[in-house]
């Protein structure tokens, strides 16, 4: 029951992925910055971008989307686009 | 000779329906969520003394569409769309317009979102390599503005070197000026080099550019969180969002049958069924002598009675109070929300959330839901979510038969007949899932914000709906209960009825009559419903014949679209299972009702 309930807060990810992680690895409410240019053009004009902030808002059920903020919007993205995203908590090394 | 054209472009969800409207006086539809607009919408426009035509183009982000909608969009600006285009229910006063879409737009107005500039500056920028007259539309500045945010409009026209407009579009603001604006930009050489300056750069050069652009042309006095964005917040997360969402849909179950109840008990009935009917009954009465043609109009089936009675006083009531809830949730940006919270769980069906928009349309009727579908990125997921919504959707006016079917005799019935459609909607989906090759869905949505829906929208939209309805629901109902009567009244009907008594006396436990309702089904859904209402029925008949109308074949305008939208050996398949399906837990429901009535007794 507490794990359930931590794992909907999104409390389980352990802290120190925090560094050179995917974005489906990171702490719900943690800005991250995006380390790498992704190729997906709609994720692009979503303003998936090197250098730009990206905060976890929300964790869908059964392994449902990820919903981020990123330049003031709220995206969701599937866990699998999540794990091709490059971030870093405190910035790239870039 | 066909006129020229002008293209409204820009990112979905950033207001060109509204645009589109205003400029030409049409009724296009629009919504707070990406992809409203699947087709392309044409409408005249009056530009210097010179006719030209507007296109309303589906929205896209950039011009690498991801989706068929948006590969439309990128078709019109290439002038390589097809010549006639559909006529879906996007905006259907528009449907026979003939317009030459294989021809390069003569200018393009680009609607720029004033919240997402960096994106809306890329898309322009992408367009006017093009080397087509541009202007640009600000829009939604408003909703900047209460983000404590503002764009130096001049500044912005000093760096990209064309006019841009801002505007309010839901509020009038600023669309005067367009039209005057056009009046010099189509007389106008292209500028001859991209907003960004000219030269080839990368496409990374590029998005540095939109960046050092906006951050120096945005400005931010202060950021303030508002009430209705921490709503909007905690709808999309589990905890409340799930609570949430259970909360609104069974409000808006209740809204939909309680106020569709209330509409129909007080307000249509006595309106048809105390005055307008037996006037009309009279008057035939002393104006036709008797025979045949009396009978159809005054008979069983009469046209004056049962075809005024079922379409508008069992139907109607049901479509006015759906689809003002509907409409309440579509522009109030509450349909993203629900997208994301079921996403997880639509996975397991091979679907996005997303879906859920084409599958909520479909609870008002099937046809603009397969072509909502147009905005799923794969065949697989359109091809899914137009076989789940011509099985297990009852469209408005079918529900609102059941409801009036069902309610009154037992809620748990009704409520047991919606629970069997979500659980074959389900059971389908997964199986349909794994048995039709196509990769795994990918979720990327952007959520809109939360907003209050304006009132004069809404009864805009909601009247637009009732009419649509009278003309492409209630009339053809009225024509097929006509002919019912024909076929009724000269002794077809029993002709017809006893090839089929086997499977319906023996197979399905119903009473021989009720062949009828499975006949007129073939052309309209809620007629398989009908019917039965008149028939002297048991409880558990009644579940039965309400669960195989529910899974009987989609009426033929979904059949069309269908065999429009894919081809006709799809619309073939589907018209088959769902018999079968049918049929088949038809069957099983009457064995098991009757045997749970036996032990009950």
């Amino acid at each position: 029951m507490v794990w359930m309930f931590k794992k909907l807060k999104g409390e389980h990810k352990r802290d120190h992925l925090n560094q050179g992680i995917t974005l489906e690895e990171a702490s719900l409410g943690t800005p991250c910055v995006i380390c790498h240019n992704v190729t997906d053009p709609l994720l692009k004009s979503f303003g998936f971008r090197e250098g730009k902030t990206i905060t976890i808002r929300a964790l869908g059920v059964c392994n449902g989307p990820i919903v981020c903020e990123i330049s003031g919007h709220c995206v969701a993205i599937d866990r699998k686009t999540a794990k091709k995203i490059n971030i870093m908590v405190n910035g790239c090394t870039k | 000779m066909s006129k020229q054209t002008i293209l409204l472009i820009g990112p979905p969800n950033v207001g060109k329906s509204v645009i589109f409207n205003y400029l030409t006086g049409k009724n296009s539809d629009c919504a707070n969520y990406v992809g409203t607009t699947v087709e392309y919408t044409v409408g005249d426009i009056m530009v210097g003394g010179q006719e030209y035509q507007l296109i309303d183009v589906p929205g896209t982000y950039t011009l690498e569409a991801t989706n068929e909608a948006e590969q439309i969009a990128v078709d019109l600006l290439y002038g390589r769309g097809s010549i006639s285009h559909s006529n879906g229910c996007h905006s259907k006063q528009q449907s026979k317009t003939e317009v030459n879409v294989a021809q390069v737009p003569k200018a393009i107005i680009v609607v720029l979102d004033a919240q997402n500039l960096e994106r809306s500056l890329f898309l322009l920028n992408q367009i006017q390599a093009h080397q087509i007259p541009v202007i640009a539309l600000l829009n939604r500045i408003d909703l900047l503005e209460k983000k404590g945010e503002s764009i130096d409009v001049n500044k912005l026209m000093d760096k990209i070197k064309i006019p841009v407009i801002p505007s309010v579009a839901v509020e009038k603001e600023g669309l005067e000026r367009v039209k005057e604006q056009l009046r010099t930009t189509v007389e106008q050489e292209p500028l001859g080099h991209d907003c960004l300056g000219g030269g080839k750069i990368t496409e990374e050069e590029a998005w540095h550019r939109v960046e050092k652009i906006t951050s120096e042309i945005k400005s931010k006095r202060e950021s303030s969180v508002q009430q209705k964005e921490t709503l909007g917040d905690k709808m999309i997360k589990p905890w409340p969002g799930i609570p949430l969402c259970l909360l609104i849909l069974g409000l808006v179950f209740a809204f939909v049958v309680g106020v569709g109840m209330g509409l129909r008990q007080y307000i249509l009935l006595p309106l048809f069924r105390e005055i307008l009917i037996p006037a009309l009954v009279f008057i035939a009465e002393q104006i036709i002598p008797e025979g045949l043609f009396l009978q159809v109009l005054i008979g069983e089936y009469g046209l004056l009675v049962k075809g005024l009675e079922w379409p508008f006083t069992l139907v109607f009531p049901y479509v006015i109070s759906f689809y003002i809830a509907f409409t309440i949730m579509e522009d109030s940006g509450y349909l993203p929300r629900l997208a994301v919270l079921l996403d997880g769980i639509f996975n397991k069906m091979g679907l996005p959330g997303s879906s859920i928009i084409p599958f909520l349309l479909g609870y008002g009727c099937g046809v603009p839901a397969i072509m909502a579908s147009r905005s799923l990125s794969s065949y697989k997921e359109r091809l899914i979510v137009t076989s789940l919504i011509s099985l297990a959707i009852p469209c408005v006016a079918q529900s609102g038969a059941l409801i009036f079917l069902l309610g009154e005799r037992s809620l748990f019935v009704l409520v047991a007949v919606f629970a069997i459609s979500l659980l074959v909607l389900v059971g389908a989906g997964m199986l349909l899932a794994k048995f039709i090759p196509g990769a795994f869905p990918s979720t990327i949505v952007e959520i809109p914000d939360l907003l209050p829906p304006k009132k004069d929208i809404i009864f805009r939209k909601v009247f637009i709906r009732m009419k649509e309805y009278i003309v492409d629901g209630a009339v053809p109902m009225m024509k097929i209960i006509a002919i019912a009567s024909v076929v009724y009244e000269t002794g077809v009907m029993n002709y017809i009825s006893s090839f089929m008594r086997p499977l319906v006396t023996q197979w399905l436990q119903l009473p021989v009559e009720a062949s009828t309702p499975l006949l007129l089904g073939v052309f309209r859904r809620e007629l398989t419903v009908v019917p039965m209402i008149e028939m002297d029925l048991t409880l558990v008949q009644l579940f039965t014949g309400a669960v195989i109308s529910l899974f009987y074949v989609p009426c033929i305008a979904i059949v069309a679209t269908i065999t429009r939208e894919f081809n006709w050996k799809v619309a073939l398949g589907i018209l088959v299972v769902t018999i079968l399906t049918a049929f088949l837990i038809g069957g099983i429901v009457a064995r098991f009702g009757n045997m749970f009535v036996n032990v009950m007794l």
